[in-house]
C-alpha cells in the first residue's frame, strides 16, 4: 500500500501539561496521498489544533503533546527541520490577513524561495511562474493588504505552489470569501490533484467541496473519527450523523416563508449615494473615490429579520457604517421615519445596535457578567445593582452562557463570544440589531444558536434585525426580507431566486 | 553616486558615530554645518524629495527651537535660574546679563539637535527598509528571526490602524465613549496584536522560515570601498571641524 | 547571550511595539503642543517629558511578560528599529537611544537575577531607567549646559512619567492580559491558576 500524506498515532494534545481535557484525544487517522480529503467537525472539536499538530506548528508553539506519532510521508513531523517540513506539507489559514510578513506578494514569493535555500538566480522566474499559474500576475507589486479576501488566499496559494509543497492542509480557508472566489479556489485544488499533490480541507461547510471531495471524514469531540469513506454518492447515509453533529448537510435549502404584510419600515434608504472613501485634499476639498451605493433605495421592515447578501468589498458594511453616522453619504436615511441628520449619534446608537465580525472587539471588560452589566448601566440608570446583576445573569441564561459568567469574555469559544457580543449590544434594550458576518468563524450549530435566540426577540420583542452575510443558505433560512447588493444597488430578491442563480 | 548605493549597515553606523563625535564637542558652527551638509547631500546626491525632508524635518525645528529657548534662560553657570533663585528676577540688567552670556550655549544645543536631526533624515530618505534589514543580517549578524519579524509587523500597521478604527467605533456603538487614551480599545487591540502575531509566526513557519537553516537571499548588500569611504570621510571632516573651527 | 527567541516571541513584542508607537503618537503630538506652549518660558523640552515614559514601554512589556535574561534589552532595540524604520527624524541614532533605554530598564532585573517582578520592582526599574537615559541626554543631548535645577525638574516629570507608564500601566495591562488567558505560554501566566466554573 502507497505511503500516507499523513499518519497520526494515538495522538493526545492539551493547551497545558496540567490541563485535564484533551484537545485531541487519543486520535489516529491516516489521509491517502494524491487525494482531496475534507475533515468536517463542529466548532471546538479540535479540528484546527489538528492541523496545527500534523504542521508541527503544535507543539513547537505551544501547547503540550502528551502522546502519540505524526509521520508526513512516512517521515516522523519531529524529525524534520522547518523547511523540509514545509515541502511535504504547508497550511493555509483562515484569515486572509494574517498570513502575509512582506508588503507585496513578489516579495512574500522571494520570503517563501529563500526559505527553501532556493538560489537567487532561480527566484525571480519561479515566482513569476507561480503567479501566472494563478493569474495574480498584475497583483505581484500590489500592497498585498489592499487585496480582497478571495485574492489573499489565491496569493497564499500561489506562496504554497512556489513552495512545492506535497500536501496542502486548507484550515477553513473559504469561510471568509464569497462563493464565487470560493469556488475558484476549490477549481485549483482539482488542478493542483491532477499534478499529484494531497489536498486535506478543514471545512464546516460542505457544497464547495462536494463534487471535488474524494472522500469525507467527520470528526467528533477530541477530533476523534465518528465516521469515513463518506463521499457524494452515499452520503445521504449519513445525514443523522451530520445532524447529531450540529453539521450543515448539504441539501436543498430551507427557505423561510415571506412574512406579510410587511410591517412599516425601522430603517428606510432613500436614493442613498455611498462613496468608497472620501479624501481630502491639503486645502480640505473633498474627493470621491468610487462609489459604492448609487442612488439606492431599501426598507427594512420593523419586527422582522433582513439580510444583505454581496460579494465581498461590495460595500455592505460600509452601507451599516453609514446608517451608524461612520461614514459618508448623499440621499437620505430614515430611522423610523425620523432623518438620520437629525439624530444624534449616541441617541442613535441607544437605537441601533452592532455586533462586528470579530467579537473580540467589542468587549470592554474582564468577566462575561459585566459585559452585561456595563450595558444595563450605561442604559438603563434606574435599575439597582442587585436588580442590574439578576437580569444579566437572567439575559447570560437565556443564551446558554450562564455557566462562563465569571470567564473573561476572551477565554470563551467563537461561537460563546459572538453570542455574548451579542447580548451585550441587546443590554440596552436596542431595538434594532445590525450583524456583521454572523457566521464569521461559527459552525451550523451556534450560528444557528445565535439566529434562534434572535428570531425568538423578533417575534416576542419585535427586535429588527438586519444582518450582512455572504452565506446564501443563511439567509435563506432566517431572513424574512432578502437584499442583495450588485451594481451599486440593493436589489430585493426572492430567496428561491438566490439559487436558481447559483444554478447558471 | 547616490546615496542610496551605500550599504545601510555602514550608513547607519557612521551616522551612529558622527553623533558620537558631535557630542563632544560645543561648537554652533560646526553643528550647522553639518546640518547643511545632510541637506546639500540630499539635494544634490540623492533621489529623497526635499519637501519630505523639510516635513520631517518641521518637529525637528521646533524642538531645537524650543531647546534654544531653554538654553538661552536656564544655561548652567550664569543662568537666569540662578538669577530667579537668588530673588533677582525683577531686575532686567541681571536677565539681559544672562541673555547675552547664555546665547552660545543655547546656539549649541539647538544645533546639535538639527545636525542630529540632518543625519538622521539623511539616513531615513535614502534607505530602503527591506535593504536595510537584510543588511543588518549580513553585517550586523541580525537573527532572520528579528529581521523578518520587524518587517512583518510593520507591514501589519494599515491593518492595524484599520482594526483600531473598528474597535472604538465598537466601543461607541455600546455607547462607551472612549477618549485619545482610554485603555480599553488599546487594550484591546493588545488582545488582537497577540492573536495576530501567533497567527503570522505560524502562517511564516508553515512557509518554510526557520531562524537558525540555511538559506538564500535575494538581496545582497555588499560593504564595499566607498562605504568605508563615506565613513571615514564623515567622521574625519567633522574631527577636522572641531580642530580647525575657532572656538 | 544565547537568543532563543521564537519567532512569535519575536512578532509578539514586534507588533505590540508598533501598536505602543501609533497608539501612543498622539501623546508625542500632545507632548509637542505642551512643548510649544512651554516655548516662550525657556521649558520646551519639559513638555515631552511627561511622556518619556512611552520610550520604555516595549522593553518594560518584554521583561515582565517573557522574565528571561536580554528580554527586556531586546524588546526596546526592536523597538527602536522598528521606530527608525518608520521614519523618525533621529534615524539609526534612535536605536542607540532604544540600547541605553533597554538597559536602563533591565539593570535592576539583572541584578535581582531575574526572580522578582512585583510593582516595587517595576517601579524602581521605571526609576533606574530615568536615570539612565537623563545620563544619556546629558552626553547625547547636550544636556549638561543646562542648569542643574531645571535639569532635576526635567527629571523628576520623567521619573513619575515612567513610574506611572511603565511601573503601573505596563504591569496592569500585562496583567489583564494573562488573567484572560491571552499570554499562554509565556512566563507571566506560569502559575496563574484560573478556578471560574460554579
Amino acid at each position: 500500500m502507497e505511503t500516507p500524506a499523513l499518519r497520526l498515532q494515538d495522538l493526545c494534545f492539551r493547551y497545558s501539561e496540567q490541563g485535564k481535557r484533551n484537545i485531541l484525544d487519543h486520535v489516529s487517522l491516516e489521509i491517502p496521498a494524491g487525494k482531496i480529503t475534507v475533515l468536517m467537525g463542529s466548532g471546538g472539536c479540535g479540528k484546527s489544533t489538528l492541523a496545527a499538530v500534523a504542521a508541527g506548528l503544535y507543539p513547537e508553539n505551544g501547547g503540550f503533546l502528551a502522546s502519540g506519532t505524526v509521520e508526513l510521508f512516512g517521515r516522523s513531523v519531529g524529525e524534520l527541520s522547518i523547511p523540509e517540513r514545509a515541502r511535504l506539507l504547508s497550511l493555509m489559514f483562515q484569515n486572509p490577513e494574517l498570513q502575509f510578513c512582506m508588503d507585496t506578494l513578489r516579495k512574500e514569493l522571494r520570503f517563501c524561495l529563500e526559505n527553501l535555500n532556493v538560489p537567487r538566480e532561480e527566484m525571480d522566474g519561479r515566482a513569476l511562474a507561480a503567479a501566472r499559474a494563478l493569474g495574480l500576475e498584475e497583483q505581484l507589486d500590489q500592497k498585498l493588504h489592499s487585496l480582497s479576501g478571495g485574492e489573499k488566499q489565491r496569493a497564499m496559494l500561489c506562496c504554497l505552489t512556489v513552495l512545492e509543497s506535497r500536501c496542502l492542509l486548507l484550515d477553513e480557508t473559504l469561510a471568509n470569501i464569497d462563493s464565487g472566489a470560493a469556488k475558484e479556489l476549490v477549481a485549483q485544488m482539482v488542478r493542483l490533484r491532477q499534478e499529484g499533490k494531497t489536498i486535506i480541507a478543514i471545512d464546516h461547510r460542505l457544497e464547495t467541496w462536494l463534487e471535488a471531495a474524494d472522500e469525507i471524514i467527520i470528526l467528533g469531540q477530541g477530533a476523534q473519527v465518528l465516521a469515513r469513506g463518506i463521499n457524494r454518492d452515499n452520503l445521504a447515509e449519513y445525514r443523522e450523523l451530520f445532524r447529531q453533529e450540529g453539521l450543515y448537510y448539504p441539501e436543498k435549502p430551507h427557505l423561510k416563508a415571506a412574512a406579510l404584510p410587511e410591517p412599516a419600515p425601522a430603517v428606510e434608504l432613500k436614493g442613498v449615494s455611498i462613496p468608497r472613501a472620501v479624501e481630502k485634499d491639503r486645502w480640505g476639498r473633498k474627493t470621491v473615490r468610487g462609489w459604492l451605493l448609487r442612488d439606492a433605495c431599501a426598507a427594512f421592515p420593523q419586527g422582522r429579520m433582513t439580510a444583505v447578501l454581496g460579494k465581498s468589498g461590495s460595500g455592505k458594511t460600509s452601507t451599516f457604517l453609514s446608517v451608524l453616522k461612520q461614514h459618508p453619504y448623499e440621499g437620505s436615511i430614515f430611522i423610523r421615519g425620523r432623518d438620520l441628520k437629525s439624530i444624534r449619534e449616541r441617541e442613535l446608537f441607544g437605537q441601533i445596535g452592532m455586533v462586528f465580525q470579530n467579537p473580540g472587539n467589542q468587549f470592554v471588560s474582564q468577566k462575561a457578567e459585566e459585559e452585561l452589566l456595563r450595558s444595563l448601566r450605561l442604559w438603563e440608570r434606574d435599575l439597582s445593582e442587585e436588580a442590574a446583576r439578576e437580569k444579566a445573569l437572567a439575559l447570560l441564561d437565556s443564551f446558554g452562557l450562564r455557566p462562563w459568567h465569571r470567564f473573561s469574555p476572551y477565554m470563551l469559544s467563537q461561537g460563546q463570544q459572538r453570542r455574548l457580543a451579542v447580548l451585550a449590544v441587546l443590554a440596552g434594550r436596542q431595538e434594532i440589531l445590525f450583524l456583521d458576518e454572523p457566521t464569521y468563524g461559527q459552525d451550523r450549530r451556534s450560528t444557528d444558536a445565535i439566529m434562534e435566540r434572535l428570531r425568538l426577540k423578533v417575534e416576542t420583542e419585535g427586535l429588527t434585525v438586519v444582518f450582512i452575510t455572504h452565506d446564501r443558505e443563511l439567509a435563506a433560512a432566517w431572513a424574512d426580507k432578502l437584499y442583495r447588493l450588485e451594481g451599486q444597488k440593493l436589489l430585493e430578491t426572492r430567496p428561491e431566486d438566490l439559487f436558481e442563480e447559483a444554478a447558471l | 553616486m547616490k546615496l542610496e548605493k551605500l550599504n545601510p549597515s555602514l550608513k547607519a553606523l557612521t551616522v551612529l558615530l558622527c553623533a558620537i563625535e558631535l557630542s563632544f564637542q560645543y561648537l554652533a558652527g560646526l553643528n550647522t554645518a553639518v546640518f547643511l551638509v545632510c541637506l546639500l547631500l540630499l539635494i544634490f546626491c540623492s533621489d529623497a524629495s526635499l519637501k519630505t525632508a523639510l516635513q520631517i524635518l518641521i518637529p525637528a525645528f521646533i524642538a531645537a527651537l524650543g531647546l534654544f529657548f531653554m538654553g538661552l534662560y536656564y544655561a548652567r553657570g550664569n543662568s537666569l535660574t540662578d538669577a530667579e533663585l537668588s530673588g533677582l528676577s525683577s531686575l532686567p540688567y541681571a536677565v539681559r546679563a544672562a541673555l547675552s552670556t547664555n546665547f552660545g550655549a543655547a546656539l549649541q544645543l539647538a544645533t546639535r539637535l538639527l545636525a542630529f536631526a540632518g543625519l538622521g533624515v539623511l539616513f531615513a530618505l535614502t534607505t530602503d527598509r527591506e535593504l536595510f534589514l537584510y543588511s543588518l543580517m549580513r553585517q550586523c549578524r541580525l537573527p532572520a528571526g528579528f529581521a523578518y519579524g520587524i518587517l512583518a509587523a510593520v507591514n501589519l500597521m494599515p491593518e492595524m490602524v484599520r482594526e483600531f478604527k473598528t474597535v472604538r467605533l465598537a466601543f461607541r456603538v455600546r455607547g462607551l465613549r472612549p477618549g485619545p487614551f482610554s485603555l480599553g480599545p488599546v487594550f484591546t487591540m493588545l488582545v488582537n496584536s497577540i492573536r495576530w502575531s501567533e497567527s503570522v509566526a505560524m502562517a511564516m513557519e508553515s512557509k518554510g522560515f526557520s531562524g537558525e537553516q540555511p538559506r538564500s537571499y535575494y538581496l545582497r548588500p555588499k560593504v564595499r570601498w566607498y562605504d568605508w569611504l563615506f565613513c571615514l570621510g564623515a567622521l574625519g571632516a567633522i574631527l577636522a571641524g572641531m580642530l580647525l573651527l575657532p572656538k | 547571550m544565547k537568543l532563543n527567541w521564537k519567532l512569535k516571541d519575536i512578532l509578539m513584542i514586534a507588533v505590540c511595539s508598533v501598536l505602543f508607537g501609533f497608539v501612543f503618537l498622539g501623546a508625542t503630538y500632545a507632548g509637542g503642543l505642551l512643548s510649544g506652549v512651554l516655548t516662550p518660558l525657556g521649558l520646551s523640552s519639559l513638555g515631552y517629558e511627561p511622556f518619556y515614559g512611552i520610550y520604555f514601554m516595549a522593553g518594560a512589556f518584554g521583561i515582565y511578560v517573557m522574565r528571561k535574561p536580554g528580554t527586556g534589552l531586546v524588546a526596546e532595540m526592536l523597538a527602536a528599529i522598528i521606530e527608525c524604520l518608520l521614519g523618525n527624524y533621529f534615524g539609526p541614532i534612535i536605536i542607540l537611544s532604544g540600547f541605553v533605554q533597554g538597559l536602563g530598564f533591565e539593570l535592576l532585573f539583572a541584578l535581582r537575577k531575574y526572580r522578582r517582578f512585583d510593582l516595587p520592582t517595576m517601579l524602581i526599574a521605571s526609576v533606574i531607567c530615568s536615570v539612565v537615559t537623563m545620563g544619556y541626554n546629558l552626553v547625547i543631548s547636550g544636556y549638561s549646559s543646562i542648569a542643574v535645577p531645571v535639569l532635576a525638574l526635567m527629571l523628576a516629570v520623567r521619573l513619575v512619567s515612567a513610574m506611572l507608564i511603565d511601573g503601573c500601566l505596563v504591569k496592569f495591562l500585562a496583567d489583564r492580559l494573562a488573567r484572560a488567558g491571552v499570554l499562554k505560554g509565556y512566563a507571566i501566566s506560569e502559575g496563574l491558576s484560573q478556578d471560574l466554573e460554579d
